[in-house]
């Protein structure tokens, strides 16, 4: 027998991606919306503190602050600019029911970044090079921006799916920036600790291709802070 | 501006703006995650502070869930839980949602057309389209409106029939029959939007 109760903000988040959404972008639900960034700033967390394990030492707590912050960062930026998209292309969305939507889709990613922490944490314990590490890394997040992505379109409607995939360009671009300004994430082990480097290196993207290059096993060109082999 | 003086000026409001949250929710987790990400979460918490009156639609959204709420509170521990189990509730408040927001979009759409006609000239055919148009909106309003205040109605005589079945351990076919008119009633409101979202499927629990 089954005893039917109301699903709570939490369960409304983990099991019901489309309710979340509509209960964001239509009225004022704080309840919702606390328990979003509740659910980002642990997910970002625990995320950064595996991300940091690479390395190990103080490096592990470092992440853990940082990627919270980044990703808090990244999504200042991006609830306005759906919101003026939105504004632009004729909707009535308040700020407010925006910030909501967009906190929803980022609690979401987060918890998908939780559930798989454990397998980068895996892949890293078992001996996961540094790039092939930020390679899993970089694979996961993109897994959990996939999700966001589909809470954001499932909250703005099938109309809204455009101005959804501006917000994701407007996203991706500000975490990249942010998350390039605040490394090191993994840590190299020949470098010591440190909570943010100060050297500039080759740039967010040309990390990324340089990570998957030489994650795949070819060293050939530049590392990611401009050394060549 | 450096990142310094930048963090220092981002702390500074979210300092403002987490006290003010303080005196006025008295909760210290508010305050703190308004003081970490108050350009997101502060626009979040505005109606906590001052509730925004729900408009009609809503307000009978919110009868309906409430009126659910004393159906689940008054089958709880008993075997007519089942009847509404929590996938069947999501199902009815999903329609009950999807029914507000059409009110809401056609209650815009006659306001919108009434400010727009508003002394504007047109030919006999044209107004008698409009008008033709605006009777069927409201219709569909007046029709949804209905439906509606009938579900809460039936919700009400379903709690009943649960409690007279639980006390006077009478048999479950009553309350099952108002489960079966209830499931008739949300699909009649899904209906009127049938042709434009196509066929729904009866959620698995319905029946039970």
């Amino acid at each position: 027998m089954s005893t039917a109760t109301a699903p709570s903000d939490f369960d409304l988040l983990l099991r019901d991606p489309s309710g979340a959404a509509r209960h964001a972008l239509a009225g004022p639900r704080p309840a919702l919306s606390r328990t979003a960034l509740l659910a980002l700033v642990i997910g970002g967390a625990i995320y950064g503190g595996v991300l940091g394990s690479y390395r190990g030492e103080l490096q592990v707590l470092y992440a853990a602050i940082k990627m919270p912050l980044v990703l808090l960062g990244a999504l200042v930026v991006t609830a306005p600019a759906v919101w003026s998209l939105g504004v632009a292309s004729g909707r009535t969305w308040t700020l407010r029911s925006v910030a909501a939507l967009v906190l929803v889709a980022a609690g979401r990613a987060s918890l998908v970044l939780i559930a798989l922490a454990p397998l980068l944490w895996l892949a890293i314990d078992v001996g996961a090079g540094y790039h092939f590490s930020t390679l899993l890394a970089t694979c996961a997040f993109a897994v959990a921006g996939l999700v966001a992505l589909a809470t954001l379109v499932r909250g703005l409607g099938a109309s809204g799916a455009l101005t959804a995939l501006c917000a994701a360009l407007v996203f991706l671009s500000a975490l990249a920036q942010t998350g390039w300004a605040l490394r090191p994430w993994l840590g190299r082990p020949s470098r010591p600790v440190e909570i943010v480097r100060v050297e500039p290196g080759v740039g967010p993207l040309e990390s990324v291709f340089a990570s998957t290059r030489l994650g795949m096993g070819d060293p050939s060109g530049m590392d990611t802070e401009g050394r060549s082999p | 501006m450096t990142l310094g003086p930048l963090t220092l000026a981002y702390l500074a409001i979210g300092v403002v703006l987490a006290l003010v949250t303080a005196r006025r929710t008295s909760s210290l987790l508010d305050a703190l995650l308004v003081l970490l990400a108050w350009p997101l979460y502060a626009p979040t918490m505005g109606s906590a502070a001052r509730p925004t009156p729900l408009d009609e639609p809503a307000r009978m959204a919110e009868a309906v869930r409430q009126a659910l709420a004393t159906v689940r509170e008054a089958a709880e521990g008993s075997p007519f839980a089942s009847l509404l189990g929590p996938a069947a509730e999501r199902r009815l408040l999903d329609e009950i949602d999807r029914a507000a927001a059409r009110m809401r979009a056609i209650d815009a759409e006659l306001a919108g057309t009434a400010r727009a006609c508003a002394g504007a000239a047109s030919t006999a055919t044209t107004a008698a389209l409009r008008a033709e148009s605006e009777s069927s909106l409201r219709a569909l309003s007046v029709a949804d409106r209905a439906a509606m205040t009938e579900l809460v109605e039936l919700l009400a005589a379903l709690r009943t029939r649960i409690v007279l079945a639980r006390h006077a351990g009478s048999s479950a076919e009553g309350p099952t029959a108002l489960v079966a008119e209830l499931w008739a009633r949300i699909e009649g409101l899904g209906e009127a939007v049938a042709c434009t979202d196509g066929p729904r499927a009866r959620t698995p629990d319905a029946a039970a």
